[in-house]
């Protein structure tokens, strides 16, 4: 009885030190989760920005001609690839407020998202 | 036997359990620092991420609004331009030095500001002889009242201007502020500063901190997206927002276009 009551057992420790090393790796697994986040964030901005600029872009495009939306660059478009990501866009072929949307797929490590940004343009 | 070993550790036991320990605790202190360190720069690179966004949306923002009369100075890391601010109505004949603007239709950022906004008063209506009229504001009543059903309104004091007798009520008024964004430097650190050029205040920080030197980085260009440095034939801006983490640790940036809203129809 004495003998068993003078320590720790073995059992014990080795819980002790799962219960420790489990802690630690969540404290580690939080850096490492923050770092991905980030980098998702980074990667969607930029899709964000991407699409964005394709609308700018093809309103450019729009109001470089007279009359407006003639220009053979004001249509539908793509798939181009750039930085990484496809961008694709879709122009209402015809009307006085034209449809337009954009686009942007992009590959993460928990497979293809896409960013989408669509508007009217007036003609 | 039992009774003696269960009593106690011997020195050498408690020797190799310290070694152990100190091993451990060092491993472990080392790991809490660099987490801690990783930690807290992540916080940075995320601030500096969400301040990019906000700059490059408010940067965007502030120059599609605009149209190439509106460039008034361009260089790399600044611009000078003609801020929109707001756009109404009149709702009755002007005097010479009197506009009232109807509050209902008006929209804009804020109100018109004395001492600091130029009302730009449209004199001759057709589209290709459009003449706007600059008259500085030299008082503001936000309190007005307009006749008739539309009752609220804002009342602008301008020099004396006898071309605004006769302009009927319903001709429209821009009211604009003219603006310089640019990158400064201000405690050995780069900011996107804005500053109100007509109110000739200092610049003020609005983004930042920017990396030093290209923080900021305005391309112009036409309508062909070929670069130009003519302000009459400028189209779009890109904009490039650079920052840096823990002295270039972490970069960042990130690319906006806008193009120009304000443009006459060709």
């Amino acid at each position: 009885m004495r003998h068993t009551r003078s320590g720790l057992t073995l059992l014990e420790i080795l819980v002790a030190i799962v219960v420790l090393g489990v802690g630690i790796a969540a404290l580690v697994g939080t850096s490492g989760m923050t770092s991905r986040m980030l980098g998702a964030a980074k990667v969607e901005t930029r899709a964000a920005q991407a699409a964005s600029s394709r609308m700018e872009a093809l309103r450019l495009a729009a109001q470089s001609t007279s009359p407006r939306c003639s220009s053979p660059a004001f249509a539908s478009g793509g798939p181009v690839l750039a930085g990484g990501m496809t961008e694709s866009w879709v122009v209402a072929p015809s009307g006085k407020v034209r449809r337009v949307r954009v686009i942007v797929t992009y590959l993460t490590v928990k497979g293809t998202r896409t960013a989408e940004l669509e508007t009217s343009m007036s003609c | 036997m039992s009774q003696g070993r269960g009593r106690g550790y011997t020195l050498v036991e408690i020797l190799i359990a310290l070694v152990i320990l100190l091993v451990v605790a060092g491993a472990m202190h080392r790991l809490l620092l660099s987490t801690q360190r990783l930690t807290r720069l992540q916080a940075r690179q995320s601030e500096l991420q969400s301040a990019l966004r906000a700059g490059a949306l408010v940067v965007a923002n502030e120059l599609r609004e605009l149209g190439p009369h509106d460039l008034l100075r361009l260089a790399p890391a600044a611009v000078t331009y003609r801020a929109m601010r707001g756009v109404g109505f009149l709702c009755q004949t002007p005097t010479p030095t009197t506009l009232r603007v109807a509050r209902q239709g008006f929209t804009g950022h804020r109100d018109p500001q004395a001492g600091r906004d130029t009302a730009y008063v449209l004199l001759a209506a057709a589209e290709s002889t459009a003449v706007w009229q600059p008259l500085a504001v030299t008082g503001v009543s936000a309190g007005s009242s307009c006749p008739g059903a539309v009752r609220s309104g804002i009342g602008v004091t301008v020099p004396s201007t006898p071309a605004l007798l006769g302009l009927e009520p319903g001709t429209p008024v821009r009211f604009t502020e003219v603006m310089e964004l640019r990158l400064y430097q201000s405690d050995g650190e780069s900011w996107l500063g804005a500053r109100s050029v007509s109110a000739g205040e200092p610049v003020q920080p609005v983004i930042g901190p920017l990396a030093a030197g290209n923080g900021l980085a305005l391309e112009y260009f036409s309508g062909a997206a070929i670069p130009t440095s003519d302000p009459s034939s400028i189209r779009g801006i890109r904009v490039t927002l650079r920052g840096q983490v823990d002295g270039g640790e972490r970069e960042e940036s990130l690319t906006t276009v806008a193009v120009l809203r304000n443009v006459a129809r060709p």
